[in-house]
């Protein structure tokens, strides 16, 4: 069919849709349209109650019949209850025998009386106009009736189709009908009729002043319309949104420029498709939902959802339905807008995450700052507290909102020398120390005040931090009172010391005096014996008075050595570089190798220069040397090395003999007084204490490494010169 | 040779007795005068007021001269020894036990013109004193006498 029509269920749609008082009239050709529209027609009236009269002429009773119950019509029990009667032309039109307009008009204005009387809500009349083509007399008056209904019609409640055989009836008959019916079904659809004519004008004299104004209003509505129409069209089609047009069972009717340009389907791709074409396979039940609301005659508001391109690429959408009415009110098809929002949902999602991550940060801001062991708080320029953390609240109390002079220290103005004023005049950072009663406990904070600076610069608050130096003040306090003490206790110790080394030294002298001078009468005065009464002594006595004789001068050595570690202990130590490869050669020289017939080789390493004490450092050499010429005394040739050796830990000076050796067992009373471990060697067992207190004076270390009968050699170090030990 | 004496200033009976046999030993047989301390020692050098006459003895070829004595100490004997310009061209020996630095030190500073320490061997201590005794007393040429002829050391 080359016109416009809908098809017979939304035609049934819109006939719900007829209010009382509507005067049709329907144009068909074929039985199937007559009766698509009046069947439906009644049983509509028939649900709302209202008495329904068919009036049947070209179709046979049976064909009627048979299509109402098509369309499940209970007919028994309509015609029972009155509700539906089915009459002929001989049963209203024709009754008298003849057509009378007016006499109609009375029958049917009783007949809706009647109706009303009897209880139905109105009466519904449909019939079928070929009637008027039999040879009855008052037919040429259909006309006249027609146009006389539509005063009628107002005034009771009332509706009516009247079926025009197209087929059947002159062209200028049905010229006359759609004259007279403001309403025209006509190819399925529900139509304002542009062509209807007012019962006055239609009845009266021929007056082409009417008519021309009529035509003119007409005229111009029907301009307006398409003004209108192409206004709209213009819009929709210009809108950046997609607007797409799309039958009820959701084929595309229309596509704009819009939908054009974010699909990326032209109108020609898409027109005629299903609208599922727009939708992601994973999401198959959405056009059906949006179908099913559309159908309810519901929209489906602005929500957020995803479509696919032609490029296959997803876009997010905001998307709206709404269903599109025709004139007559029905559902003919949905509009759906669509905006493509997938920047502003990255936007959105940008600034969602931005804010996330912010108020992230800001909560972990907030949460160290309340956690942190010192108090904090902030104040404005006005010194009013503007917040306080945990901390800041156990120690002041809890002032926001108050002045902080007043707050704190119960002052009227600001405090004398309050920190957080300076900040506010330069902007520093400023420090100040307060007592404060804190749990009955008076401690010591230390307030630090900061600037606040807006995103300008401008101070605009100020960060107060207290912190708890009480620990601190009183280990400084401690420290201080440590110091002094210990300054008193070193000035004592000083003293005492001085006082025992001036004892010490008067002891060195009076037995440096007073112990030697008897030996030296018992080994005179033994002397003299041997040598005046030799004659009178026997061989034993003689032996007995040398024995007296060699004890007197062993403890004269003794004496000797005493003092010898005494003084090592008592001299000033002077330092200055020594040439200890020289000192050695002389040493060994001096070692008395000729009287004891001995061969002895000593070698010294050239260029040991040591920083120290020389006549402390020759006191070292004498003793290390002469005990590695006595302990080799039964080598021969007895080898002595002098020379500088680089342990691990440090350049040592050593000694080497190849004599006796020692037991390491023993090293560790090698440098003990009077300890010695060889007894058949002369010696007091001093010897390396010297060495050893002489060694420590310089702050160096010394050890030994031996081996019974392998040799011994003996290590010093003077490195550690910067240490002070006592020795 | 002139048989000068030798004063010795020693507080020890028997150093004093080594001594002497040390020096007998050697066959020197200038007379030993001994005094047991300083005091003694200034006073045979110098006179006292009862006795006045020692100051006119002739001085000794050499005073041995310990350190640790009671009373004055040898260091102060010796001070004012060499204060005084009578006796300050006595040869001074000092003969001591201490090996003591400061006493060396202080010794030559007050003008000592030797310092000796006794070794306990007797053996050796009798050699130093042949020794010290050859030297001063035989090959050593005195200073001449100060201005006063008369002030000479005389028993």
């Amino acid at each position: 069919m080359g016109r416009v029509s809908g098809n017979h269920s939304e035609l049934a749609a819109e006939l719900e849709k007829l209010d009382l008082h509507d005067h049709l009239c329907l144009i068909y050709e074929t039985r199937e349209e007559q009766l698509a529209a009046a069947i439906p027609f009644i049983r509509i009236g028939l649900e709302r109650g209202e008495q329904c009269v068919y009036i049947a002429d070209d179709n046979d009773l049976e064909i009627i019949l048979a299509a109402m119950r098509d369309r499940r019509i209970d007919i028994d029990a309509a015609v029972r209850s009155g509700a539906l009667r089915v009459v002929t032309k001989r049963e209203s039109y024709l009754q008298t025998g003849a057509f009378d307009p007016d006499w109609m008009i009375g029958f049917l204005r009783e007949a809706v009386d009647k109706a009303r009387e009897a209880g139905f809500q109105a009466l519904r009349v449909t019939g079928e106009m070929t009637w008027a083509l039999g040879q009855d007399p008052g037919t040429d008056r259909l006309m006249e009736y027609e146009a006389k209904l539509n005063y009628l019609f107002p005034e009771r409640d009332v509706l009516a189709i009247c079926q025009y055989n197209r087929r059947r009836f002159d062209p200028e008959i049905i010229q006359g009908v759609i004259n007279t019916h403001p309403i025209v079904i006509y190819g399925s659809l529900v139509c304002r009729n542009p062509y209807y004519i007012p019962p006055d004008e239609f009845l009266g004299p021929k007056q082409a002043g009417l008519q021309v104004e009529r035509m003119l209003r007409n005229l111009l509505d029907a301009r307006q319309a398409e003004e209108t129409h192409s206004r709209l069209a213009a819009i929709v089609e210009s809108s950046e949104d997609a607007i797409i047009g799309k039958s009820p069972d959701g084929t595309i009717l229309s596509w704009n420029g819009g939908a054009a340009r974010m699909y990326g389907y032209a109108a020609e791709e898409a027109v005629g498709k299903p609208v599922s074409l727009l939708v992601p396979a994973d999401l198959p039940d959405e056009i059906p939902r949006i179908l099913d609301t559309i159908a309810r005659g519901e929209c489906v508001g602005h929500h957020e959802t995803v479509r696919r391109r032609k490029d296959g690429r997803r876009i997010d959408v905001s998307l709206s339905v709404s269903p599109i009415r025709d004139g007559r009110g029905r559902v003919a098809g949905a509009s759906a807008i669509a905006r493509d929002i997938t920047d502003h949902k990255r936007a959105e999602e940008a600034l969602r995450a931005a804010k996330t991550r912010a108020e992230s940060e800001r909560v972990k801001t907030e949460a160290i700052v309340a956690a942190i062991g010192d108090g904090l708080s902030i104040q404005d320029r006005e010194f009013r507290i503007v917040y306080q953390n945990e901390r800041h609240r156990a120690v002041m109390g809890e002032h926001v909102d108050e002045k902080c002079f007043n707050a704190y220290w119960g002052n009227d103005r600001q405090c004398e020398g309050c920190p957080m004023a300076r900040t506010f005049r330069d902007g520093g950072v400023h420090l100040e120390e307060r007592e404060i009663s804190f749990n009955g406990d008076l401690r010591y904070f230390e307030i630090t005040t900061s600037p606040l600076r807006d995103a300008s610069g401008e101070v605009t608050a100020g960060i107060e931090i207290l912190r708890d130096v009480t620990e601190r003040k009183r280990a400084e306090e401690e420290v201080r009172r440590l110091n002094v003490e210990l300054e008193r206790r070193v000035v004592e110790r000083t003293a005492e010391l001085a006082a025992a080394n001036k004892e010490l030294e008067a002891f060195a002298y009076s037995v440096s005096h007073d112990l030697r001078a008897p030996l030296r009468s018992m080994d005179g005065f033994s002397q003299a014996l041997l040598e005046d009464y030799d004659g009178r002594l026997d061989d034993q006595g003689r032996d007995y008075l040398r024995r007296i004789r060699a004890a007197t001068q062993r403890m004269g050595r003794l004496i000797d050595d005493l003092l010898n570690l005494s003084r090592v202990t008592r001299w000033e130590l002077r330092r200055e570089p020594v040439d200890l490869s020289a000192l050695a050669r002389t040493i060994a020289y001096e070692l008395p190798s000729a009287l004891q017939y001995r061969e002895i080789e000593i070698s010294v390493q050239d260029g040991l220069v040591a920083v120290g004490d020389p006549r402390l450092l020759r006191t070292v050499l004498e003793n290390l040397l002469g005990n590695a010429w006595k302990f080799s005394a039964e080598r021969n040739p007895a080898v002595i090395e002098v020379g500088l050796a680089l342990p691990d830990d440090g350049p040592a000076f050593f000694v080497r003999d190849n004599g006796i050796g020692f037991d390491m067992a023993y090293a560790g009373k090698l440098f003990a007084p009077f300890q010695r471990l060889h007894a058949a060697y002369e010696g007091t067992g001093i010897g390396l204490s010297i060495v050893q207190r002489i060694v420590h004076r310089h702050g160096g270390r010394i050890w030994a490494h031996g081996k019974p009968g392998q040799g011994a050699t003996f290590y010093f170090s003077l490195e550690q010169a910067e240490r002070r030990t006592f020795p | 040779v002139k048989n000068k004496d030798i004063l010795l200033v020693e507080d020890n009976p028997d150093d004093v007795e080594l001594t002497r046999r040390a020096f007998r030993k050697c066959n020197l047989v200038n007379e030993l005068i001994v005094a047991r301390d300083g005091v003694e020692a200034l006073e045979c050098l110098f006179g006292t007021e009862e006795n006045a006459g020692m100051s006119a003895r002739e001085l000794p070829a050499i005073v041995l001269l310990d350190l640790k004595l009671p009373r004055i100490d040898g260091l102060e004997v010796l001070r004012r020894l060499r204060e005084n310009p009578r006796t300050r061209y006595v040869p001074v020996v000092i003969m001591t036990s201490s090996k003591e630095e400061q006493d060396l030190v202080d010794g030559y500073r007050l003008g000592c013109n030797s310092y000796i320490c006794k070794p306990v061997d007797f053996v050796q201590f009798a050699r130093a004193v042949e020794q010290l005794g050859m030297y001063w007393l035989l090959l050593n040429e005195q200073a001449p006498s100060p201005e006063n002829p008369e002030t000479t050391f005389r028993r």
